[in-house]
């Protein structure tokens, strides 16, 4: 019987074209517009090792010239796409942003920029490194000349650090945050088949559920063959948008694939459980109750940064017990913290958090759905 | 003596102030065709509802096939087809997998279930659509994918709720006739309607239902024995004189006479030979007349001497 009530739920639901287009065909359709409106970060980002900057020789100095070979080798480890000029033009490079800043080269390496970023850090450590190590280079070059080579090198190992912030493969871009929120939402809509569910489930809120209800079908049966029906629906929903947003979008996820199931299978069992537990509530009609449900995904997205990606930063300094609640946000954090964190302390909270709440919505759907006999159909 | 498969005796249902059924009792033999006849609100779907138990009920006691009804007597309800007064269906199942789903909430062993989804998509007609979703099809063949969901495991009570609303005369016509041919079948029928001329039709028994009670129940028969007039003649008439009027008005067996718009409708409380005693008697007269109608009973006069109101009001 459960396998029965399982077969056709799951059939039901993948021909449900409100079910698929909400759950699957909107988040495609969101990663593809986020894809293509953010397209000229996901451009600059590939240039994002390589910086421009601009090279004013004062004076030769042959340790800065070799500092600046090293760093500017074509290849995977590039690291600056040097110009080499003077003064005058170098200025107007970086006034007109052509170059992120300016090598001075003579007895001393000097730096001018004229903003902050990521860059003009990563600029100002090449310059720093060296002028922490320029003297006992100098030293040593006289003693011994491959003791010295070795620190120059060294310094572009130092900074080739500063480039490699993660020890899990993935990436800090914070366009990233988007497609977290994204991936929470995908889990949240899930609501949308637990919200059928709990509509086919109570005899007066449809004659179809009516109908299962006068069939000799265990109650218990039937609510858990539909809900596990939808979970798996869902959760195969949120694999295809993953992998949509890794292998055809090219987001690097980081390479942690593994805790990304339970994640999954946590979300949409939040995600249905949710629309299951609105469902129930009440006799309001289905449309209304629809409604409520899309407006609260929408706002709980919102606030895990679905629209404005920096609102979770911000809700963190100002209201940060929002974050902690807000289920879109739990879900999102815990897509980041395996990207970014090595341990795994912060995404095992976030997934408590989420079963958290999934038990509570299932527990309180379920106590609601159990009825068996009506007041009113 | 046949047996009692529904029982249900004293059953009052409130909806807050409104009394939708009011100390009802009803007893269903098997293989019978029972019909529930009665006007919208009279409490028709509110008694099959509770019967089914999906409705809680206030007071009484409800017996289906010698056992007390709850919402998990599934032995009970196995025996039992549903087919409900809106279409229950999936839509973005087949008519097929539709009838397979709810077949297979009744039985479990799947090749029993293909031979008897089979079966019922033969019985309702539904051949050429098997693979149809059920926004393909008209009203009439929806009618009948519902009917086939609720028929298909070989119920030994099948209970319809108003399943000819809305439908074509002819998809009506076969509804019925699958009605009385699950009934020749061995099925128990309990069928809700307020289209008098099917129950009358169909029905070995009838139970008349207004304000929540049962107010006349017996065959066909035995419910036009309830009521004085056993004939009404009409007859199109020019002309007629008050004193011939009230003449016929005290012929035998006839209680009412009226002369109104050219149209004399005198109705008689049953005997024979009414129609030529009038027609000779206005030949004698030299009235000179056109066309003559008699009409029986029907179901609606009935409902109209008990209750003074027409059973579609």
């Amino acid at each position: 019987m459960f396998g029965h009530i399982f077969k056709y739920r799951f059939k039901s639901m993948i021909r449900c074209f409100d079910v698929i287009f909400w759950t699957l065909a909107f988040p495609l359709l969101l990663s593809l517009f986020f894809y293509f409106g953010f397209g000229s970060f996901f451009e600059s980002k590939e240039q994002f090792h390589v910086i421009p900057a601009a090279v004013v020789v004062e004076k030769e100095n042959p340790y800065i010239s070799q500092l600046f070979e090293e760093l500017s080798v074509k290849g995977e480890d590039q690291m600056l796409e040097l110009t080499f000029t003077d003064r005058e033009e170098a200025e107007r490079l970086l006034s007109d942003e052509k170059v992120e800043g300016i090598f001075t080269e003579g007895d001393e390496l000097g730096l001018i920029f004229k903003k902050n970023g990521l860059s003009q850090s990563i600029l100002k450590a090449i310059a720093d490194n060296y002028a922490q190590v320029s003297a006992l280079i100098k030293e040593r070059a006289v003693s011994d000349p491959a003791e010295a080579a070795f620190m120059l090198q060294s310094i572009t190992e130092d900074i080739s650090l500063n480039k490699e912030i993660t020890y899990t493969g993935g990436n800090m871009d914070s366009m990233l945050q988007y497609f977290y929120a994204l991936l929470a939402m995908t889990c949240l809509y899930g609501s949308f088949s637990g919200l059928i569910n709990a509509e086919q489930l109570q005899a007066n809120l449809s004659p179809l559920a009516a109908r299962k209800v006068a069939a000799p079908a265990h109650r218990m049966k039937m609510i858990l063959g539909e809900f596990s029906a939808s979970v798996l629906l869902q959760t195969a929903i949120i694999f295809i948008v993953i992998l949509f947003l890794r292998f055809v979008l090219g987001i690097d996820f980081g390479n942690r694939f593994l805790p990304v199931i339970p994640l999954a299978f946590a979300g949409s069992i939040l995600g249905v459980s949710f629309g299951f537990f609105i469902g129930c509530i009440g006799k309001a009609s289905a449309q209304l109750k629809n409604y409520l449900m899309i407006a609260a995904c929408m706002v709980l997205s919102f606030l895990s940064g679905l629209m404005i990606g920096d609102i979770k930063m911000w809700l963190e300094r100002s209201c940060p017990i929002i974050n902690r609640l807000n289920p879109a946000a739990l879900i999102a954090d815990a897509f980041y913290s395996l990207n970014i964190y090595d341990s795994y302390g912060r995404y095992l909270a976030n997934l408590a958090g989420i079963l958290i709440y999934a038990a509570v919505f299932c527990i309180g759907g379920f106590m609601l759905a159990r009825r068996k006999k009506y007041a009113s159909l | 003596m046949a047996e009692t498969i529904v029982r249900i005796e004293n059953l009052v249902k409130r909806y807050k102030e409104l009394v939708a059924l009011d100390h009802l009792n009803l007893e269903i033999k098997e293989g019978e065709v029972f019909g529930l006849l009665g006007p919208n609100g009279s409490g028709k779907t509110t008694a099959i509802n509770c019967l089914l138990s999906l409705l809680k009920y206030d007071k009484g006691k409800i017996q289906v096939f010698g056992r007390p009804m709850e919402p998990d007597t599934y032995e009970s309800k196995r025996n039992i087809g549903v087919v409900m007064q809106n279409v229950a269906v999936f839509e973005e199942l087949t008519v097929y997998e539709n009838i397979d789903y709810f077949c297979g909430l009744y039985v479990t062993s799947k090749a029993e279930r293909k031979n008897m989804v089979e079966e019922a998509i033969d019985f309702v007609g539904l051949q050429e659509f098997r693979k149809f979703y059920p926004k393909k099809l008209s009203g009439g063949l929806l009618r009948r994918l519902n009917i086939a969901c609720g028929i298909a495991h070989r119920p030994r009570l099948i209970i319809m709720d108003e399943p000819t609303v809305a439908v074509d005369p002819q998809s009506r016509n076969k509804i019925l006739e699958g009605i009385l041919k699950l009934n020749s079948q061995g099925a128990t029928i309990i069928y809700t309607s307020h289209y008098m001329e099917e129950v009358e039709q169909i029905c070995s028994r009838i139970a008349i239902m207004d304000k929540g009670q049962v107010i006349a129940l017996g065959t066909k028969e035995e419910l036009k024995k309830m009521i004085k007039e056993g004939e009404t003649i009409q007859v199109d008439l020019m002309e007629l004189s008050e004193e011939a009027l009230t003449e016929i008005g005290k012929m035998p067996h006839v209680y009412s006479a009226v002369y109104e718009d050219n149209l004399l409708t005198v109705r008689c409380s049953g005997g024979r030979h009414n129609v030529i005693r009038i027609l000779n008697y206005l030949q004698e007269q030299g009235v000179s007349f056109g066309q003559v109608y008699t009409k029986l009973p029907t179901l609606n006069d009935i409902f109209l001497e008990i209750t003074g109101k027409e059973l579609r009001d």
